[in-house]
């Protein structure tokens, strides 16, 4: 690997290890090749690893009595990774009903933005996007590949309440409310699937980072035809 | 064999040692928000290191025992009613069918914990009890009833003494964060050197403080964060991450809180005033 990095302990137990480098995919998988090798090679003493964009936060099972020891480890796995594309996965179809009843951001965004409601479902529907991390809520992903006509900043105030499945764009970012939750993004519409169910422990979250997805505009009715089907079979 | 909640007091869950996997899933870590005191409940009635306890803020929960145990209410310093008169709290209370307990108030600190021999039982989830909304049940409501195994021998060992020393001091040990060197000269050696209060906002989640530092950093390429990350946000507040915090964050994480910290601090009231005291313990290089 030959980007910039800082390996940097943040508390007894937890290591951040931070690329200096802009969001790209070539870095999150790295980052992901990296935290599978980590999670198999060394699973004795590492609980968990978190990715973002551009880093991983590496908690260990026990308290780290000598940094250097883990930090030459952590070299030694860094330098020792390969570039593996592991980012092929197939992509996986998102219905969204971009309706103004579930959309509430749509002409705010078509005014600031300058494109038409239409152009704008087109621009966000068309894309592949990438799941670079699962954060915020349970489930939540952060999705990168946003096209650049909706870039769009996030409301000054955050709504108190936005419904489970609600699509939105944050800066260049766009993501799904996994849950119901608070929130400051801007929504331009509602996905009738759930993506986070406590109630499945062998799958309780519908994506994970590295996977790619592409939303799929349909109708109203469409949306509760395929909401009653989840509620009826959980997809 | 159950409890039966009376009164639900300010907020009550169900709290163990929290979740070892779950974070790439935005899956908070949670459990007790004083780990010291939560693991000293279970000590006290020689439980494993991770039996469910009760967790309260406060005032005002009321229990009601079905069978016979034994428990201990751990607390900083309170007064607790069984069958309306006061006990002792930290102690190994022998409770009866039929017997009501009452958090009539805390004197010191927020949280308190009520253990039971061998533990509550309640749903699990990625291997821990803990609740957090959207995993199990948000908190405990009226006339819920949560199961333990009834048990009539003997107590068995001396109660050992809570250590009181623990919690007297308000000079709070932390790290520095990964942005805490963009911070300038001046707002380091503020946050090395004065006092600080917290502010009423307090929950599971975070923690406020109240005092404002200018802020002069920008917002970061959204990031993980722990229980005990201090998040500094565009106005210039600092939020201390407690036990439920999200996994990842936007706002620089100037400091981090020590695992000790975090449960000195979890005690502290609204308006306490404490010292950061920083220690060296990361060293890096780019």
């Amino acid at each position: 690997m030959s980007h910039k990095f800082r390996i940097f302990q943040i508390n007894e137990r937890s290591i951040l290890v931070e690329f200096d480098e802009e969001i790209n995919e070539n870095l999150l998988n790295h980052l992901l090749y990296l935290k599978n090798k980590l999670l198999t090679d060394k699973h004795e003493l590492i609980l968990q690893v978190i990715n973002s964009y551009n880093s991983l936060l590496i908690i260990y099972k026990h308290t780290i009595n000598n940094f250097y020891e883990a930090k030459k480890d952590l070299l030694e796995q860094i330098y020792d990774s390969k570039i593996v594309n592991i980012l092929d996965s197939p992509i996986k179809k998102i219905p969204v009903c971009y309706d103004h009843d579930y959309g509430w951001d749509l002409e705010l965004l078509s005014e600031d933005l300058s494109l038409s409601v239409d152009e704008i479902i087109k621009n966000h529907s068309e894309a592949v996007y990438t799941v670079y991390f699962i954060g915020f809520l349970p489930g939540f992903p952060y999705l990168g590949g946003l096209d650049s006509s909706l870039f769009h900043r996030r409301k000054s105030q955050p709504r108190r309440q936005i419904p489970s499945g609600s699509v939105g764009i944050a800066d260049q970012q766009t993501g799904i409310y996994s849950l119901d939750s608070p929130g400051g993004w801007q929504i331009i519409g509602r996905s009738p699937i759930q993506l986070f169910d406590s109630e499945n422990p062998t799958r309780y979250c519908y994506l994970q980072a590295g996977d790619k997805i592409q939303f799929e505009p349909i109708t109203k009715d469409e949306f509760e035809d395929i909401q009653s089907q989840f509620n009826y079979n959980k997809w | 064999m159950s409890i039966n909640v009376k009164q639900t007091g300010l907020y009550a869950t169900i709290q163990d040692e929290g979740r070892t996997e779950g974070m790439p899933q935005g899956i908070p870590i949670s459990g007790a928000m004083d780990f010291n005191l939560y693991r000293f409940a279970n000590h006290v009635l020689g439980n494993k290191e991770n039996s469910a306890c009760i967790e309260f803020y406060q005032q005002g929960l009321k229990l009601e025992f079905d069978s016979p145990t034994f428990i201990c209410i751990a607390v900083l310093d309170g007064e607790i009613l069984l069958n309306d008169e006061q006990i002792e709290s930290n102690s190994i209370i022998k409770i009866k069918s039929g017997d009501q307990i009452l958090i009539k108030q805390l004197i010191e600190g927020n949280w308190g914990y009520i253990a039971v021999k061998d533990g509550f039982q309640s749903g699990a989830f990625l291997g821990s009890q803990s609740f957090y909304k959207a995993l199990t049940q948000h908190q405990l409501k009226k006339s819920d009833k949560i199961i333990y195994v009834s048990y009539e021998g003997v107590s068995g060992a001396d109660c050992p003494i809570l250590n009181l020393e623990y919690y007297k001091t308000s000079v709070l040990d932390v790290f520095k964060g990964p942005e805490f060197q963009k911070l300038s000269q001046t707002l380091q050696y503020q946050l090395n050197n004065a006092e600080f209060s917290l502010s009423t906002s307090q929950n599971r989640m975070a923690y406020e403080i109240q005092e404002r530092l200018d802020n002069e950093l920008e917002e970061i390429t959204t990031g993980p964060v722990l229980p005990g990350t201090v998040q500094y946000t565009p106005e210039g507040k600092m939020i201390a991450l407690m036990r439920d915090a999200q996994v990842t964050g936007g706002y620089p994480r100037i400091l981090q809180f020590s695992e000790k910290a975090i449960n000195l601090l979890s005690q502290k009231r609204a308006k306490s005033k404490f010292k950061f005291n920083l220690i060296e313990i990361n060293l890096e290089k780019i």
